[in-house]
């Protein structure tokens, strides 16, 4: 699994964060850094589909 | 205000005073290769010509034809792939002329279309008439160089120069952004010259969802002579000279000479002044000193890390190197699209700490600071102007970092004679109302 964020669209809500720490860092304004590029490791996706989800903005997108 | 001089054989004038821009040929130059010199009346009406995609590529290709509106990306890949998308998709391709020079230093796409509006047209027509597009746009935000291509768009189409039956000439938004790629297509289909996230790029989704083939004025220039002549000459390089002192030149050099011959050239020996240099406008990069021994195909080839992007060669004489990149960095906040959140609040960060640099109030934790924005900050927007941004104050610290840290022990004489950031910058190049060509 990949995951992107459309950073036009993120509103720093911060929730991905909360929701998948290992994959989303959040930056020192409250946005969302990709950990491995946007590759999700093995055990996280469950994680990452709840972050996208969660995501307010709707500003996450996660693929196969 | 007097404007652009040209004689007939392309040759500069002698710069008349008060001139804001100065329009420069390289002398000899060989006229089949030349867009803004050469003998008009010999090589203004050529025949028309039909082609398809793959000549077009074929000849692009073998000609290492790259955008040149920055990005540097090949021609002929980029016209595949929207071909391919418009044939497995089976829907209608886009063609876009794009002239929304957003860099404020260059100027050269504006003089192209404004003296040659009929070159970028034939190559527009070209290139609608290969991918079959049934609609294809001129997106230009400037009134002069708009009305030029229409008054040309009729005789360019009369002329049978593939197709340009579904061209519409669109008034575009001025603005750093609003040339970036997914800014013209979001633009050209109803929205805000705003750009978007990627994926999807314009060759896959662009205009109204269609396969879109996004273009500069140059490139596509460069197009149509290589078709014209078969391929026989290699395509000349369009350069914006931008000097502190207020000199302001669009030149065309062959693609053979290095940028310390075109500095000699034009009367700048960087053996016999001193002065920065700054490669590829805002986008661009405080260069190496041995850059200045390449040629403009080594700098257009990506292969370095200084690369010609969009053609802007800023020549610093009397500016601090800091006082320069604050300022780029002020004109990125003040024309930011405040999208994305690591752009609209990084580049502020960025320029504050190279404020307090420039004003003697920055202390080492300020610089490391700095250098993790510009590496850390890199990719993290939905365009290029955090990139930019980030390329900047990067090569600041890189290439002139003894002179960033004398700012840290003492004022800096040059820096407090520019203590204020204009709000439009100094860089830009003024646009003449009016230009006259001499023939």
């Amino acid at each position: 699994m990949r995951v992107q964020v459309d950073m036009s669209k993120c509103q720093a809500y911060g929730l991905c964060a909360e929701e998948a720490p290992d994959v989303f860092e959040l930056d020192e304004w409250g946005y969302p850094e990709l950990t491995d590029d946007g590759a999700v490791p093995d055990g996280q996706a469950p994680r990452v589909e709840r972050a996208v989800g969660a995501c307010p903005a709707q500003a996450i997108r996660a693929t196969n | 205000m007097d404007g652009t001089t040209l004689d007939r054989w392309g040759r500069v004038e002698p710069h008349p005073a008060g001139a804001e821009l100065r329009v420069g040929v390289w002398p000899g130059i060989d006229p089949a290769a030349s867009l803004l010199g050469g003998d008009r009346r010999r090589v203004a009406r050529p025949a028309p010509v039909t082609t398809d995609v793959e000549r077009l590529a074929g000849l692009a290709e073998a000609a290492q034809l790259r955008g040149r509106g920055g990005a540097g990306f090949p021609f002929a890949v980029k016209l595949r792939t929207v071909d391919q998308h418009a044939r497995t998709s089976g829907r209608s391709a886009v063609a876009v002329l794009n002239g929304e020079e957003g860099e404020p230093a260059s100027a050269k796409d504006r003089v192209l279309m404004t003296l040659r509006p009929e070159l970028a047209l034939r190559g527009l027509g070209l290139v609608a008439g290969a991918l079959g597009a049934e609609r294809s746009f001129a997106y230009v935000s400037d009134r002069l160089a708009r009305e030029r291509l229409t008054t040309a768009a009729l005789a360019t189409a009369a002329a049978g120069h593939g197709d340009l039956a579904g061209l519409h000439v669109v008034d575009a938004p001025a603005g750093y952004v609003s040339g970036e790629e997914s800014a013209v297509v979001r633009a050209l289909s109803g929205g805000p010259a705003k750009p978007t996230h990627k994926p999807p790029r314009a060759f896959e989704a662009g205009v109204d969802g269609l396969p879109t083939l996004v273009s500069n004025v140059e490139t596509l220039a460069h197009l149509a002579r290589l078709v014209e002549d078969g391929g026989r000459h290699t395509p000349s390089v369009l350069l914006t000279l931008v000097g502190d002192r207020g000199d302001r030149a669009v030149v065309e050099v062959p693609d053979s000479v290095t940028l310390r011959e075109v500095l000699i050239w034009q009367g700048i020996d960087p053996a016999r002044h001193r002065y920065d240099v700054l490669l590829g406008g805002f986008f661009g990069r405080l260069i190496k000193p041995r850059t200045l021994w390449r040629t403009m195909r080594d700098l257009a080839s990506r292969q370095y890390a200084d690369t010609l992007g969009c053609g802007v060669v800023l020549v610093l004489h009397d500016t601090c190197p800091v006082t320069a990149v604050a300022e780029i960095l002020h004109h990125l906040d003040l024309q930011n699209a405040q999208q994305c959140g690591p752009c609209f609040k990084g580049i502020p960060s960025m320029a504050g700490v190279v404020d307090d640099l420039a004003h003697g109030r920055a202390g080492r934790e300020d610089l490391v600071r700095l250098a993790g924005w510009g590496t850390g900050l890199r990719g993290r927007g939905a365009c290029g102007t955090l990139d930019a941004a980030c390329g900047v104050v990067t090569s600041l610290l890189e290439r002139r970092g003894e002179l960033v840290a004398r700012h840290l022990t003492r004022p800096c004489r040059r820096c407090a004679e520019h203590p204020e950031r204009p709000p439009a910058t100094s860089f830009a190049v003024p646009w003449p109302a009016d230009i006259k060509e001499q023939t």
